[in-house]
């Protein structure tokens, strides 16, 4: 009977999790431009709206 | 600074006039009823009115509502939280399963009946075809749109077996 | 109705003063499963069914109990002081249904009144284990076991979940394991208790307490009282470690299309989803907001990236290039998104040979080649197929190919976090939500029990949410920013970044006698997940079978997507059946049911149905066809008819006929409409699901290129439930897709008589 991939994989993973500890890693790179709560200003009010990530998008 | 009613209430934003009107309602405003899906106006998830019109918020520019009335889902039950007929037909049809873009979908269908009180498959086919529901749920969207329509009996709890 | 109840901080020293250890201690295993006792700061009773060995409900309580006056009947229910009901979830609720109609379960047990119980999502807590949803997982040959063996298998069974955090959603199995081994047996159980108590009380036998609407009654002498009032005597009760369960004829709930408890707040704007997420404390517009990419072929990761334009963006607070992948975190996801968008990066080179669609497919037929007629490891087959196919009075083989598939659900992926004061905090959409606190723990160097995940609705997910992806990005931005964001991917990193439905190629050759019976039956294809028998076609009797596996690697990423192998291998299998009626000059449906082997009353049951529904033997019209699919998954046997109008010389979907069998369906509608739902989840991959690789990247990026069946093209669906009685139950929310596509192209060759054996279907009509 051969083992079901979901738990069988969560198994695998949280047995190396339970016996090896952590797979931390941190930023390459960090930019800090504001803190939250710093007002923001938009200096590009006038342009027009793109909403997708992809801009050859179509829409309806 | 842009100016309009939501749900009646008059609001002014402080933001970007570009900014899609479903970013503002969902993060200025604080309603999360209405919902992001796409970004390109193609699943209708984030459907709300604008002075009536049933419009994609994903990609109407905030600086198109200046002066304007939007209604999201948060706006369509009566003011005691009572539930419209559609909303009322969306419960006795049983028809969301996850739900997710079931505002969108109450949205175009209470614009599709108010202008049009008695619409038939080819009018539902038209005004719903814009909404995605991948959890599959249209089959009962038709009927209960037929339900809140009156065309159809609404199906007791009782006798859904 | 409350559906997301915000647990409590934990208030661990009231709960354990008050526990009644030494009635755990005392309980033993039993065939239902280990049942735990305990009372709650007030004293009240507290149960818990197939929870650990030892007494969870000390700690437990203070995770479930919400405020003074409500008493905890047992880990699964919960009895306040005003006589309501709480049914205590531990699946999560992704448009299943799961919550409602277990608590149906749960309720009719316990003699509920329905009108006064509530829902409650179950606490991300090791306790609330689905042990019996690991063990239909891992093992599902021993959920029929002996009564003997039941204790060794329950005890092993429940650690390997807590140890794997197998608080899972999804195999189709929350009625079938939870629903049948646990809340049921919590109800009865509870309602024992219950009866005893009022029966010491009131001095009178236990056997002439009726229960009825949460309320004890003794005809004789006029004594009646609700159930909370007896909540905390029945905590003194024996424990019955294996109550009575209802006979059917005894259900009042059960097999009832009770309304969902979830849908009212579907209907209004108030159900909270992943994405909704709100900081306790913070205003919406005070939070902050990341937009993420990873590099666009798998295994790579970001070199370097020139964020000069972003950092002048509006709203933009910090830009991290986290080496597997960019963010950008801003004063909202627009202008996250907006400078993201400007962003440029190279990423590092991608070691897999295959670069696109047609790589991928050289490399599967490669594999087959190197197999052959008898190559490959064997999944299953008996009798000698190649001798029996040279033998063959008719020969016929097929090739099939299926692509790539996303899982698009609704909600696009998300994750909220909140990284400080050695604590973590998470709301997301999962379907694990344990495995997504220890993915989280693995990523922050944290202890697992520092970590809170907060899982409300799923905006969909059909396997896409069982994966950890996204937990541990939004808590590795959490922790650089040390303030909380909200992670949303665009519907274009959803679609592009995802894991996959893995495409497959699939070889038959079959072997017909004179008479046109299938004897011989050679199948190689390269993907095997699960579930294993998905290959099989176990309820056809073909005496000679060679079913084997010639493994290719994937350039895309594999996850379990609604189905899993049998939404590949239900389109090979029964287009495959098809093309051998065909050959054998039968009709689709008889020859099916002609060529059933032993143990297929239920196959038979659903093709008849089926076949009547659809009025199948009538004629049709020129250029209209009809074509039939049997699949079993998931503990249900699904037969569907669908009929297609090719007039127009593309498919026009018009109606969809469908017969299930799953034993014992809990509730019809809500049943009804997971099929429906299935069969259109199905019928959307056979028309239009699609992902390629171009450049090694995924090529479609959103629903105007992954497109999606909509409301124009939906056919009218029919669905009967078939009731046989057969135990275990099947499950509702996979078995309707399999069968769609096959039944689909095999309704277009009754149409035009062109046999499709690769999907999309679409796009060969354009």
């Amino acid at each position: 009977m051969r083992v079901f991939a979901i738990p069988a994989a969560a198994l695998a993973t949280l047995t190396l999790s339970a016996c090896g500890g952590s797979d931390v890693q941190e930023p390459v790179e960090q930019i800090v431009v504001a803190e939250p709560g710093e007002a923001a200003s938009y200096p590009g009010a006038d342009e027009p709206a793109q909403t997708a990530s992809d801009p050859e998008q179509a829409s309806e | 600074m842009i100016t309009f009613t939501i749900n009646g209430k008059t609001e002014r934003v402080d933001a970007d006039p570009a900014m899609p009107i479903l970013w503002v309602v969902r993060e200025k405003l604080g309603m999360t009823g209405t919902k992001f899906g796409c970004g390109i106006a193609q699943c209708g998830a984030c459907t709300v009115h604008l002075d009536g019109e049933p419009i994609r918020s994903c990609s109407m520019p905030l600086g198109a509502a200046e002066g304007r009335a939007i209604t999201t889902i948060e706006g369509v039950s009566g003011e005691d939280g009572e539930l419209n007929a559609v909303q009322q037909a969306w419960i006795s049809e049983q028809v969301p399963q996850c739900g997710y873009c079931q505002s969108g979908q109450i949205m175009a269908a209470t614009a599709l009946l108010r202008d049009n009180p008695a619409p038939t498959d080819e009018d539902i086919d038209a005004a719903m075809s814009g909404n995605i529901c991948r959890c599959g749920t249209y089959k009962r969207i038709r009927q209960a749109i037929k339900v809140a329509a009156g065309i159809e009996q609404a199906t007791d709890e009782e006798t859904a077996a | 109705m409350s559906e997301q109840t915000d647990i409590p901080e934990v208030a661990p020293e009231t709960a354990d003063e008050t526990a009644k250890p030494e009635r755990s201690r005392a309980a033993k295993w039993s065939r239902r499963g280990f049942i735990g006792a305990g009372v709650l700061a007030g004293g009240a009773l507290l149960i818990g069914v197939g929870v650990r060995p030892g007494n969870p409900v000390g700690k437990l309580s203070p995770l479930v109990a919400g405020g003074t006056g409500e008493e905890l009947v047992n880990s699964w229910v919960k009895i306040g002081a005003d006589n309501i009901v709480t049914a205590i979830i531990p699946h999560c609720e992704m448009g299943q249904g799961a919550h409602s109609v277990l608590a149906q379960m749960l309720a009719d047990e316990l003699d509920a009144d329905w009108s006064q119980v509530e829902v409650m999502q179950a606490p991300t807590d090791g306790s609330y284990v689905v042990s019996d949803t690991a063990r239909m997982f891992v093992a599902p040959f021993t959920m029929n076991a002996a009564d003997w063996i039941e204790p060794t298998w329950e005890g092993l069974f429940t650690q390997i979940g807590r140890f794997a955090d197998v608080m899972i959603t999804g195999g189709s199995s929350s009625i079938r394991s939870t629903g049948q081994y646990q809340m049921r047996v919590a109800g009865a159980a509870a309602r024992k208790m219950l009866v005893g108590a009022a029966a010491d009380e009131w001095g009178v036998p236990a056997s002439e307490i009726v229960t009825r609407d949460s309320t004890l009654i003794h005809e004789a002498s006029g004594n009646s009282a609700p159930y909370s009032e007896f909540a905390a005597a029945a905590a003194e009760q024996p424990m019955d470690h294996s109550p009575k369960l209802k006979d059917p004829k005894d259900y009042r709930l059960m097999g009832k299309s009770k309304r969902r408890t979830d849908i009212p707040a579907k209907v209004n704007g108030t159900a909270d989803f992943g994405i909704d997420a709100k900081i306790p404390g913070m205003e919406p517009s005070d939070l902050s907001y990341a937009a993420v990419r990873r590099p666009p072929i798998p295994g790579t990761s970001v070199v370097s990236m020139d964020a000069e334009t972003a950092k002048g963006m509006p709203g933009v607070q910090q830009i991290l290039n986290m080496g597997s992948f960019i963010a950008v975190v801003a004063d909202g996801y627009w202008n996250a998104q907006q400078a993201l968008n400007t962003i440029t990066a190279e990423y590092s080179d991608s070691e897999s040979p295959i670069k696109s669609t047609a790589d991928q497919f050289a490399a599967f037929a490669n594999a087959l080649d190197a197999a052959g007629d008898d190559g490959g490891e064997k999944a299953a087959g008996r009798g000698n197929a190649q001798s029996a196919y040279a033998e063959a009075a008719t020969k016929i083989e097929a090739e099939y190919k299926a692509p790539f598939l996303a899982h698009a659900p609704m909600e696009p992926i998300n994750c909220t976090a909140s990284v400080k004061d050695g604590k973590c905090d998470i709301w997301t959409s999962t379907q694990v939500p344990l495995m997504a606190r220890s993915a989280a723990a693995k990523a922050l160097g944290m202890d697992a029990d520092a970590i809170t995940v907060h899982h409300p609705f799923l905006g969909g997910a059909f396997g896409r949410r069982l994966e950890n992806d996204y937990v541990t990005m939004a808590v590795r931005i959490a922790k650089a920013t040390s303030y909380p964001v909200k992670m949303i991917w665009s519907r274009e990193e959803d679609t592009q970044k995802a894991l996959y439905r893995p495409a497959d190629l699939s070889r038959f050759k079959g072997g017909l006698d004179a008479g046109g019976k299938l004897i011989a039956y050679n199948n190689v294809f390269t993907q095997r997940h699960d579930p294993a028998e998905a290959s099989v076609p176990g309820i056809y009797d073909i005496p000679n079978t060679s079913i084997r596996v010639a493994e290719a690697d994937l350039h895309l990423p594999f996850s379990a997507w609604r189905s899993v192998d049998h939404s590949q291998q239900g389109f090979f299998i029964e287009s495959f059946i098809d093309e051998a009626a065909h050959a054998a000059g039968a009709d689709p449906l008889e020859y099916r049911l002609n060529m059933l082997g032993a143990n297929t009353e239920r196959h038979r049951g659903v093709l008849e149905k089926v076949a009547q529904l659809s009025n199948w033997s009538a004629p049709g019209a020129e250029g209209i066809g009809k074509g039939v699919a049997i699949v079993e998954s998931f503990g249900t046997v699904a037969a569907e008819v669908i009929e297609v109008d090719m007039t127009s010389g593309k498919p026009k979907l018009l109606n969809v006929w469908a017969a299930t069998d799953a034993g014992y369906v809990m509730n019809p509608d809500g049943f009804r409409n997971q099929i429906e739902g299935g069969i259109v989840f199905g019928l959307t991959a056979a028309l239009y699901g699609e992902i390629d690789i171009v450049g090694g990247a995924a090529k479609q990026s959103n629903f105007h290129d992954y497109k999606m069946l909509r409301m124009n093209e939906t056919p009218a669906i029919e669905v009967a439930i078939i009731n046989s009685g057969t135990v275990p139950v099947g499950g509702a929310g996979e078995p309707g897709t399999p069968p769609a596509a096959p039944a689909l192209a095999n309704a277009i060759f009754a149409a035009t008589g062109k046999r499709l054996r690769e999907m999309p279907f679409g796009k060969q009509f354009a």
